[in-house]
């Protein structure tokens, strides 16, 4: 019977199931847990017992609860409303009609707590096709899986009513994913002047490339950074439900709507912090960015080793966290947006401050962009920090809101869909090297074009292959079959070249 | 010991010139050759000490041996047709010079010299000024150092001419380190020269040292930028001593890079105003069609005359003042740049480039 009350324990964003089996016996009082709980899985005892008290469910004698398969480590405090089942299913109090699944924290009155993990507990009822009893406070992300049996439980006393079928539980209605997208602050319709910087943010969202932005502090690279989560296509229901898992798995409430997410990471942050890892192996913030951007502010203040730690997730869109206690894949697809001021001071090229570093610390300042990260940005972006005079010229003049470029976006996206089957890549920015000389429709004039400025520039191959893929998302966003020389040559203003002189 | 063996050997002591050569007579033995200097007040006893515990070594002949086993000529103060003649005639000509490369003519050579830490400006500036020289057939000197020198390098080899870099190292010494493809490029167009013994490495006295080379081996001297204490500022003011002539590239007043420059045009240098009208002035050939007119669009040329007007314009000032879209706009100024017609002046601004 105890065989037909499940928990669950979280490995990575993957919820495992554990059968919760318990034994009474007379004998001195004493009430222990095996099958590797760790700390917060043992203190449930306290908690289960007291939530249990509080329905006059008093339990005596010798108490063993097996957490079983017994080798697997079992974590958090999910496991409290399990194991209190168990024992009230023990006590003879209820009993369960079926096997299904339970998951929440107690309180010592009986309350029962949301946590962590309810999207892949909801996704493992689904695959076992069994009901789960899961808090009512994580009701909402579940409503979000289509296709589970789930109830929500107040408390612990309203589970054993219904158990012993005097109470009916509120079943969790399927709710579809919000369609609508909410305003993003900033619009770009905020943001004064920066032509360039808005474009090469409009060819990044479109064909998801990676970006560096260069200026001078106060030139605005963060306001529009953060303005590029607006013109971001809306998640679809596969990634909305990929996000939704991860942000799960850390304890994040369900996103309100479709928009991608935007992570902002400091350049103090730690390398678990930002790859995953930890006890409990964690999703970092280059996951919990999956789907979305990942956003460094003032790029070069970087640790070398931390900049080492995201080459491999960057470059496969997954990231394997290895740890003595297992192994844990998370999916790392994201947009990366860096940062930088133009030089150690942060003057250099300013109108109205002078730059005071010398030759050496200019050269030793360049050096930092150069390396795994700055190999996979596409485009490169001046942003020049305008003087006030300049900000008042350009008061007046009418600017594009972000519904309109997402607008844009959106139908550039839905052009490398259709290619998608033919080329293999979801977007422009993952075009392989063998696709990009053939597959993308480059023109007879834009080849030519190419291979004349490849020599006068001494583009490397990794260079000419950036120009390629941006020239295909310019002919996305203008609507064009084929990559003309026309987007050839607005790909080249974005090169490297320029942005550090 | 030989004419060429002396001259190593006596340029192993830091700070001789060939000037000691007066105090020498080649058929002396070195110790008492070392005697005499010493006697002279020619040589510290510190020189003195190095220049005798050299000549036990016989670091002398195995320098040479060096030199040629890695492919470095050495050109003598004895060596008549090689030693640049307009270097005999400097205040304190080196001993010896270690050339790296193809020995080249330096009857026609320009200086261009500048900071190492340059504006966007200046490094244009520069580079067509090395491309106009040595279009009209001109030897580009330099230094070699990051900034105008390296600059000025650049643009003679793009457009197919000799250059040398004199440097304050040995020639077998790459630094800045980041011009080491820099270096492979002259050396198989110019040469690399210095009076300092193979391996010497880079120290703050060096470089004003060898600056003199640079202002001697040179018909005219063009700073292009440089603050008040500069490197840049000592050679100039070698060059008018030596009575070269010098030019000095016009800056912004407000810039500190510029300072000196500035300065110099004040105190008597030519300023250089154009760079087409400076390579006829200097040049035997007379008029060159250095710049062909361009082929460009109507629209290319609005954009190219907006920023000839004004210069550091952001991309938005420019689609205001010419109407033209966003979009276009980007590909106008990629392709203009891309043709060496504008370029970035720093924080995503855009200047012509100057002709």
């Amino acid at each position: 019977m105890a065989a037909e009350i499940q928990g669950i324990t979280l490995r990575g964003i993957e919820a495992l199931p554990v059968e919760v089996e318990s034994e009474i016996t007379s004998g001195m009082f004493s009430f222990s847990v095996v099958g590797l709980p760790d700390a917060a899985v043992r203190e449930s005892r306290e908690r289960v017992r007291a939530a249990l008290r509080e329905l006059d469910i008093s339990i005596y004698g010798r108490i063993a609860v097996n957490l079983a398969p017994g080798d697997l480590p079992k974590e958090g405090s999910l496991l409290d409303l399990p194991i209190a089942v168990a024992l009230a299913c023990e006590k003879g109090y209820c009993s369960p009609h079926g096997t299904a699944i339970y998951m929440g924290e107690l309180a010592l009155d009986g309350r029962v707590r949301p946590v962590r993990g309810a999207v892949p507990a909801a996704m493992l009822a689904r695959s076992l096709g069994l009901p789960l009893f899961c808090p009512e406070g994580n009701a909402a992300e579940v409503a979000l899986v289509d296709g589970v049996e789930a109830y929500s439980v107040p408390t612990l006393k309203d589970l054993l009513l219904s158990l012993r079928h005097k109470k009916e539980l509120s079943r969790v209605v399927k709710n579809m994913p919000p369609s609508k997208l909410s305003v993003v602050e900033p619009d770009f319709a905020d943001v004064k002047g920066q032509l360039t910087a808005r474009r090469a943010l409009e060819i990044a969202a479109a064909g998801h490339h990676n970006i560096l932005l260069v200026g001078s502090p106060g030139s605005g690279k963060t306001l529009m950074a953060r303005a590029l989560q607006g013109i971001l296509p809306p998640l679809s229901d596969d990634e909305f439900l990929e996000t939704l898992l991860i942000r799960s798995a850390v304890g994040l409430s369900a996103p309100v709507d479709r928009h991608r997410p935007f992570r902002q990471v400091h350049h103090t942050a730690s390398t678990v912090a930002i790859c995953g890892g930890g006890s409990d192996i964690r999703p970092g913030e280059v996951s919990l960015a999956h789907r979305g951007v990942l956003f460094l502010d003032e790029f070069t203040e970087f640790r070398r080793d931390l900049i080492e730690a995201l080459r491999q997730p960057l470059e496969d869109g997954f990231i394997t966290v290895n740890r003595a206690a297992g192994s844990v894949t998370y999916p790392s697809r994201v947009l990366l947006v860096l940062a930088a001021n133009p030089c150690a001071c942060g003057w250099r090229g300013d109108l109205l401050e002078q730059c005071r570093c010398s030759a050496q610390e200019l050269e030793r300042y360049r050096r930092k962009f150069s390396g795994p990260m700055l190999d996979r940005v596409d485009l490169y972006v001046s942003v020049p920090r305008l003087t006030p005079q300049e900000l008042l010229e350009l008061g007046e003049t009418p600017r594009e809101r972000s519904a309109e470029i997402r607008t844009r976006v959106v139908r550039a996206r839905e052009r490398q869909w259709e290619r998608k089957e033919r080329v293999g890549a979801e977007c422009n920015a993952e075009l392989s090297e063998k696709m990009l000389r053939r597959e993308i429709g480059v023109s007879t004039e834009a080849r030519r074009y190419l291979t004349m400025m490849a020599e006068r520039l001494r583009l490397s191959g990794r260079g000419l292959s950036r120009v390629l893929r941006v020239a295909r998302t310019i002919a996305d966003l203008a609507g064009d079959q084929n990559v003309d020389d026309r987007a050839v040559a607005e790909a080249l203003g974005y090169r490297d070249a320029g942005v550090l002189e | 010991m030989n004419e060429l063996e002396l001259c190593v050997w006596l340029n192993g002591c830091e700070g001789l010139s060939a000037n000691v050569l007066q105090h020498v007579d080649l058929s002396d033995k070195p110790e008492k050759i070392v005697e005499k200097l010493r006697h002279g007040e020619v040589v510290s006893p510190r020189g003195a000490e190095r220049l005798k515990k050299l000549a036990q070594e016989n670091w002398h002949k195995k320098e040479i041996e060096r030199a040629e086993n890695a492919g470095i000529f050495l050109i003598s103060w004895y060596s008549n047709e090689r030693y640049p003649s307009r270097l005999r005639d400097i205040a304190e000509p080196p001993l010896v010079l270690y050339a790296k490369g193809n020995w080249t003519d330096f009857e026609s050579a320009y200086s261009v010299v500048g900071t190492r830490r340059c504006t966007p400006y200046g490094f244009r500036v520069a580079s067509l000024i090395g491309s106009a020289l040595s279009r009209a057939g001109m030897t580009v000197v330099s230094g070699g150092a990051r900034g105008i020198d390296g600059a000025a390098h650049g643009g003679a080899l793009e457009s197919g001419g000799t250059t040398a870099a004199v440097l304050g190292t040995g020639v077998d010494v790459v630094w800045p380190p980041e011009h080491d493809e820099l270096f492979d490029n002259i050396l198989r167009r110019g040469a690399l020269l210095s009076e300092y013994p193979l391996g010497t490495v880079g120290r703050a006295w060096r470089f004003p040292r060898r600056n003199r080379i640079i202002a001697g081996l040179s018909k005219s001297l063009i700073v292009v930028e440089s603050p008040l204490k500069g490197g840049a500022m000592i050679t100039a003011r070698l060059a008018m001593e030596m009575g070269r002539d010098v030019w000095a590239v016009p800056g912004r007043i407000d810039e500190r890079v510029c300072e000196g420059s500035n300065r110099l045009i004040l105190d008597g240098a030519s300023p250089l105003v154009n760079v087409a009208d400076f390579v006829d002035h200097v040049s035997h050939f007379g008029q060159l069609d250095l710049f062909a007119p361009l082929e460009l669009g109507d629209d290319e040329r609005r954009v190219l005359d907006c920023l000839a007007d004004q210069g550091d314009l952001t991309l938005d000032q420019i689609s205001q003042r010419t109407g033209i879209a966003a979009v276009e706009l980007m590909r106008l100024i990629s392709e203009l740049q891309v043709q060496s017609l504008i370029y970035t002046s720093g924080g995503g601004r855009w200047r012509a480039a100057p002709h």
